[in-house]
């Protein structure tokens, strides 16, 4: 489970027994605090709340796993306070008077949760938000503020490689990462965000950055190097894991049966084989790689729509395997192949593990739905739910798991993710 | 009736009286949407049951000094609690969909008497 549903502050299952029952208002509210800003000591400031809890008059968090940029929130819209302190200022003062929800620097952190019966609350944050953009709009019967944030990754993006980098050799994924944060924070001492690396076996071959790449992309692709992601998670914290395994590493935190007030309110099934493959290949090669390899995936689940062959050593994932079998006779799904390079990988298990996880990504996307539901806040991608929906070909309780959530933050308005079944 | 009423902020200790309209007769209605979950017979109420009221209230400050402290309150996503002389208590519960309306409505407006006026127009019982 990598959602925060079981995990504290946000206690589920209260919110799961009255949701299920009726639903709740909706509560919903942001806090700005000030940005990590160099303390002169080599260090960091800590985040520092400039504000109480802020309405939210609308807007949308999306959260979605193809993006390298996690967390997004649009159309993010809070009205200015009487006293002024949120509204950007045109010509701020020589002491750096201006609005908090401004663009220079400052962090908006997003909640959403309920009102339970007894009038208290509960709620889950949506994530940490640098502010990017904010639109000061003026219609004559108010003014609102309109902004476009991005999580944490905007900041490392935007620092950008300032000197020429080559990577130390025989550092692992984890280390790589950990030294691009210090190199590109290397003048104030080292990588200010809370962060959370899993430790890999890997090592990363000598690679070279040029003035101007984007350290967060580079970052991103060492990660999946080892087939793990990298991203920034609710609470603004770095997370280096190896992606969850759905039909090992998760569990169904909810069904979303038909015919139950829990039920989504509205799915829509996208059923297409259009560059969906069951064959997969990865091939690492470059200067610093001293055998290429070529290795394959192939869908070894039996009962996937995908299906091409057994897996060598049985199971899920196949071992590392330079050749490719013919398609069962059992496999009716026309072969579709699917290649990819890298310079990353410096052995052929590592390279396996990088076609593994792009095959755990696929299998089950062939049949790519689009659910509505009422409210959830804190569902998050990776998050396994079972829904049944008989008329649209969901007869049983069927496991999903979710790509790409969106949440508005308005209360009442209802919840979207994106998600494809579990292979079983 | 026309007495005082207290409306508290329940987080902070930020409250005030005001007066309370003798004719002053909120309507009793369910707040929230509806939502028609797939399946399911009826559709469902975005309420947990109890019945709300909805009104116009007036609020009338005492002075200049309290106007940005009533106006913070009134914006902030706390729970209020207003509590009338006849000694029912209501949870006023911020509707953002009101919020543009409400930011409009509670602008200020001047009386012949220094005193400024304020609208709150959703709350919420605190039981059914």
């Amino acid at each position: 489970m990598s959602g925060q549903m079981y995990e504290a502050p946000f206690n589920l299952a209260p919110y799961l027994d009255c949701y299920s029952a009726s639903v709740l208002q909706s509560y919903t509210y942001g806090i700005i605090y000030t940005g990590y800003v160099p303390d002169g000591l080599g260090g960091w400031s800590d985040d520092e709340p400039l504000t109480g809890n802020l309405n939210l008059v609308e807007g949308t968090v999306t959260i979605d796993r193809n993006n390298t940029t996690r967390r997004t929130a649009s159309s993010l819209t809070i009205l200015p306070d009487e006293a002024g302190t949120l509204l950007p200022i045109v010509l701020p003062t020589l002491d750096g008077d201006n609005g908090f929800y401004s663009p220079y620097g400052n962090e908006l952190w997003l909640y959403k949760g309920c009102i339970l019966p007894d009038f208290s609350t509960t709620v889950a944050q949506l994530g940490v938000f640098s502010i990017g953009e904010v639109d000061v709009n003026d219609d004559g019967t108010g003014v609102s503020l309109i902004g476009t944030l991005s999580d944490r990754s905007d900041l490392i993006s935007r620092l950008g490689f300032q000197a020429p980098y080559t990577t130390v050799s025989g550092r692992t994924v984890d280390q790589v990462i950990n030294d691009i944060l210090n190199f590109i924070y290397v003048s104030y001492g080292g990588s200010p965000f809370p962060q959370s690396l899993a430790s890999s076996t890997y090592v990363i071959p000598i690679s070279n950055y040029d003035v101007g790449d984007d350290p967060w992309t580079e970052m991103c692709d060492v990660a999946a190097s080892a087939g793990m992601e990298l991203f920034f998670d609710y609470s603004g914290t770095l997370i280096l894991q190896t992606i969850p395994v759905p039909i090992t590493d998760t569990v169904s935190c909810v069904t979303y049966a038909e015919g139950t007030p829990s039920a989504m309110t509205t799915l829509k099934r996208g059923v297409s084989n259009k560059n969906i493959g069951n064959v997969l290949s990865v091939t690492s090669q470059g200067a610093h790689v001293t055998t290429p390899v070529t290795v394959y995936w192939w869908d070894s689940d039996s009962t996937s729509e995908t299906y091409y062959a057994a897996a060598p050593g049985g199971g899920f994932s196949p071992g590392p395997v330079s050749t490719l079998p013919g398609p069962d006779s059992t496999s009716t799904y026309p072969t579709t192949f699917s290649t990819s390079d890298t310079s990353l990988a410096s052995t052929d298990v590592q390279a396996q593990a990088i076609v593994n996880a792009l095959g755990l990504l696929s299998v089950g996307s062939i049949d790519n739905t689009v659910f509505t539901i009422r409210d959830q806040p804190a569902h998050d991608v990776d998050d396994v739910i079972g829904a049944q929906r008989v008329v649209a070909g969901i007869p049983g309780t069927t496991y999903y798991v979710m790509d790409q959530v969106q949440i508005d933050v308005t209360p009442k308005n209802p919840l979207q993710f994106t998600a494809r079944p579990v292979p079983s | 009736m026309s007495d005082v009423a207290n409306l508290y902020d329940t987080v902070t200790t930020l409250d005030f009286d005001f007066i309370m309209e003798a004719n002053w007769e909120p309507m009793i209605e369910e707040i929230g949407g509806k939502f028609y979950p797939l399946g399911n017979i009826y559709a469902t109420i975005s309420t947990d049951g109890t019945k709300g009221i909805s009104g116009t209230l007036t609020i009338v400050s005492p002075d200049d000094s309290m106007d940005a402290d009533i106006m913070t309150m009134l914006q902030s996503v706390n729970i209020k609690l207003l509590t009338l002389p006849n000694g029912d208590g209501y949870y006023i519960v911020f509707d953002p969909t009101s919020a543009r309306k409400g930011a409009k409505d509670f602008s200020l407006m001047n009386t012949s008497t220094p005193l400024n006026v304020w609208t709150v127009d959703y709350l919420e019982s605190a039981s059914s």
